[in-house]
């Protein structure tokens, strides 16, 4: 069951009013069916993986907290994360490395006595066992106990607006409010379901009819020339974050909607004016959960090295990041280039403050639009491998942007529409970001204004967004 | 709370009426199956996919036919996405045609891509690719409004096509295009992508001897209500080349299938009837066809000995 399938519109108002006619200390029972049906709406065999995740996870964490053996906890912690890498590491990397293999050999002649198989990649596997690590590590540092309640550790893996593609939360956050949630308040269903609605607008209004024009032009790449290729690379960040980030702003808003506050996922993204600052507002569970978990570890191990360690640690934890979207060499060269960004950032962040504060170009709005247009074409064309299927058709886009110009292919109806909602969108970010608390249209005062609003919003999305059951980072 | 559930149900009820009077007012430009699924049951039906969808229309045989059958005709043609012969699109003709019908007439439009079996099809443990789609999926094809379909094929509505209103479908089932390019290059394009399309599913599909089956058992059903006849619509050369290279002995195989209680026409190389695209005809042309057509099928012994009924 996905977002934007009728069959979550059932499932959705049925489970909050369920949830809310539980007791409280019982609300988590609930939850856990709902979700447990929710995923077993994907593909029934999967929810074998989920329940051993948890089962994992909630025996060696209760062990850990058992434990007062410094040295046998960090075994235990490190048995449980590899334990429970195995199924992501099967399902998502282990095609990839038989196949390469299986073609060296070949290409030796040798042979190899594994078939090539292809297995179907569990939606959300890569979600929830970070999450799930997460959590152990957490209890391994004595940031948390133990859960001692395995129905309130098995919602936490499987919680149903989280489990497909995020936000990657935190045990620390979920699990207290997992045990006494929330009464049932109108503020936070009417939170909750504007969440939603805007998600939706921005999932399948923006990102999925920009997704139209940019899947026909890198579906092709012979056909199409760079002025194609540029357009495409210019309109694919949009897509991303109308995608994750409408996916997120719905998982929030229906969390939110049943009484659970979720992390935020995405800050305004475009309107960074570096690399640093733009990973701290895009896809910000994942980043901080590899700041936390592999960024910070790795950059005190290395601290001897002083900055050069810190490169280090960078580029390891955007490698990490890289491989974590998907197994392949296009996403380890996305991910060595986001580190390689945030090094020559992190070497230069004195000379560039200097040279900032020297012209005194901080708070100059054509500096700060410029630093903003730099920052997204880094990453516009870094995702340019992201979007690529193989190392080598990037590496052709990226000849057909320098040498192969001539006119564009255009889908007129296709663009309008999306560009023009994708202006809309672009102006409630431009107004959240410089003109906070101003022109607000759905907390607005007057309760016609929002009710219009309301029905506008909804409106587009019928008329104008594109069915659609896929989420991008459903593949990740 | 109150006023928050209140708030709430005005704006449920605002959606409701203004998304009943967009549907009342545009319906057949959103989705091009909804209307076939609100008629009551039918007495004579077109089936089969696009070709017949918009290349046969059921005004034309009611003018051209008027008396010889239970009439009106109805179009429950689909495309070639979904409309397959087998037991799911047997078992839709059954629920949507009168149990009464005693002379009706049946066409039923047949190409080798709809007698094939494809990707997701197990036709030996009876799972079929289509039973999730429409038709098949609905049990209740005669009802306005049809909520059952809302809910089961809300994916087909494509709001935004009211703007362009490019097509349209009527309510006798003929899906009307308004979109058929007059520019000879566009023409050539179109007829260079649908033979990529059909070049590339001859290697991928395959025909399937279950479907003929199926096929024959929809003709012993429906002649039991009337006249049926197999036809096969009009299509390019280069298109009928294709067609003949994956399937050499499907004429021999449907006449087969015909002498069950049909009678079988092949107009598929009737150049007289030029196609827009390679297998689809422009509305001149497949009145002309429609109108041919009626001819042979008023010249069948069994309708002209016919006294024509009122």
């Amino acid at each position: 069951m996905v977002f934007t399938s009728l069959h979550f519109f059932v499932f959705f108002p049925l489970v909050c009013v369920l949830s809310y006619l539980t007791p409280a200390r019982y609300r988590y029972i609930t939850l856990l069916v709902a979700s447990y049906y929710f995923y077993l709406n994907t593909k029934p065999i999967f929810l074998l993986l989920t329940a051993g995740i948890t089962l994992s996870t909630y025996a060696f964490t209760r062990l850990m907290d058992a434990t007062p053996n410094d040295d046998r906890k960090r075994k235990l912690m490190w048995c449980n994360v590899v334990l429970i890498l195995l199924p992501l590491f099967f399902f998502k990397y282990f095609e990839t490395i038989n196949r390469e293999v299986m073609q060296l050999m070949a290409g030796l002649n040798l042979s190899y006595p594994l078939p090539d198989n292809h297995w179907l990649l569990p939606v959300g596997i890569s979600f929830y066992t970070f999450m799930a690590i997460g959590y152990t590590i957490d209890v391994y540092n004595e940031e948390l106990e133990a859960e001692k309640n395995i129905g309130i550790v098995a919602l936490f893996v499987s919680f149903f607006p989280l489990v497909l593609s995020g936000p990657i939360e935190r045990a620390g956050n979920m699990l207290p409010q997992f045990r006494s949630p929330e009464k049932l308040a109108a503020s936070n269903l009417s939170k909750g379901l504007k969440l939603m609605l805007w998600g939706y607008f921005m999932k399948l209004v923006v990102a999925d009819r920009l997704g139209i024009y940019i899947d026909e032009v890198y579906s092709d790449t012979a056909s199409h020339n760079g002025s194609s290729y540029l357009i495409a690379m210019t309109l694919y960040p949009f897509q991303l974050y109308g995608d994750l980030g409408g996916y997120s702003l719905i998982a929030i808003g229906a969390a939110k909607a049943m009484g659970f506050n979720v992390m935020m996922n995405f800050r305004r993204p475009f309107f960074s004016v570096s690399m640093s600052e733009f990973w701290r507002r895009w896809h910000i569970s994942l980043i901080t959960w590899i700041t936390d978990y592999i960024y910070t570890p790795l950059s005190f191990s290395f601290r001897k090295h002083g900055k050069w360690g810190i490169v280090i640690a960078l580029l390891l934890a955007f490698l990490i990041s890289g491989i974590w979207h998907g197994a392949s060499l296009t996403f380890v060269a996305w991910g060595l280039l986001q580190g390689i960004f945030l090094s020559v950032e992190a070497y230069t962040v004195k000379s560039r403050a200097d040279f900032r504060h020297r012209f005194g170009l901080g708070k100059q709005a054509w500096f700060i639009a410029l630093s903003c247009i730099f920052t997204f074409s880094l990453f516009a064309i870094s995702q340019v491998f992201a979007r690529s299927s193989t190392l080598s058709e990037s590496f052709t886009v990226f000849a057909k942007l320098v040498s192969d110009h001539g006119n564009p292919y255009v889908d007129f109806s296709n663009l309008t529409i999306g560009l023009g909602f994708l202006a809309l969108l672009m102006l409630s970010d431009f107004r959240d970001e410089f003109l906070p608390g101003k022109f607000r249209i759905f907390d607005n005062r007057s309760f016609a204004v929002r009710f219009l609003a309301y029905l506008a919003i909804f409106f587009c999305i019928v008329i104008f967004g594109v069915v659609s059951d896929q989420f991008i980072y459903f593949n990740f | 709370m109150k006023a928050f559930f209140l708030k709430l149900g005005v704006f449920v009820i605002a959606v409701v009426a203004l998304m009943t009077l967009f549907m009342s007012q545009f319906g057949q430009y959103v989705d091009y199956f909804y209307g076939k699924f609100t008629t009551p049951a039918q007495h004579s039906l077109i089936t089969g996919d696009s070709k017949s969808l918009s290349g046969l229309r059921p005004a034309l045989f009611d003018e051209q036919l008027k008396g010889q059958f239970e009439l009106p005709m109805f179009n429950y043609s689909f495309t070639m996405s979904q409309a397959v012969y087998g037991s799911c699109y047997l078992e839709s003709i059954r629920r949507k045609l009168d149990p009464d019908t005693k002379n009706g007439l049946f066409i039923l439009s047949v190409s080798p891509w709809m007698l094939s079996e494809r990707p997701g099809d197990e036709v030996e443990n009876g799972v079929f690719f289509e039973s999730d789609m429409a038709p098949h999926n609905m049990r209740f094809p005669n009802m306005k409004p049809n909520p059952e379909y809302f809910l089961r094929n809300f994916n087909n509505f494509h709001f935004k096509a009211v703007f362009r209103q490019a097509s349209r479908l009527h309510e006798d089932g003929w899906y009307e295009e308004h979109n058929v390019p007059n520019d000879e290059r566009e023409r050539a394009a179109l007829h260079h992508h649908h033979e990529g399309l059909f070049r590339q599913q001859s290697k991928i599909w395959k025909p399937s001897g279950f479907r003929m089956q199926q096929l024959k058992k929809t003709v012993s059903f429906l002649k039991k209500h009337g006249t049926v006849v197999l036809l096969r619509m009009p299509s390019s050369a280069n298109v009928n080349r294709i067609e003949d290279a994956y399937w050499q002995n499907f004429d021999s195989e449907l006449q087969q299938v015909a002498k069950s209680g049909a009678s079988y026409l092949n107009y598929a190389k009737s150049y007289q009837f030029p196609t827009f695209d390679g297998s689809h005809l422009d509305y001149d042309t497949a009145t002309a066809f429609g109108k041919a057509l009626c001819d042979t099928i008023r010249n069948f012994p069994s309708v002209k000995n016919k006294l024509p009924q009122s």
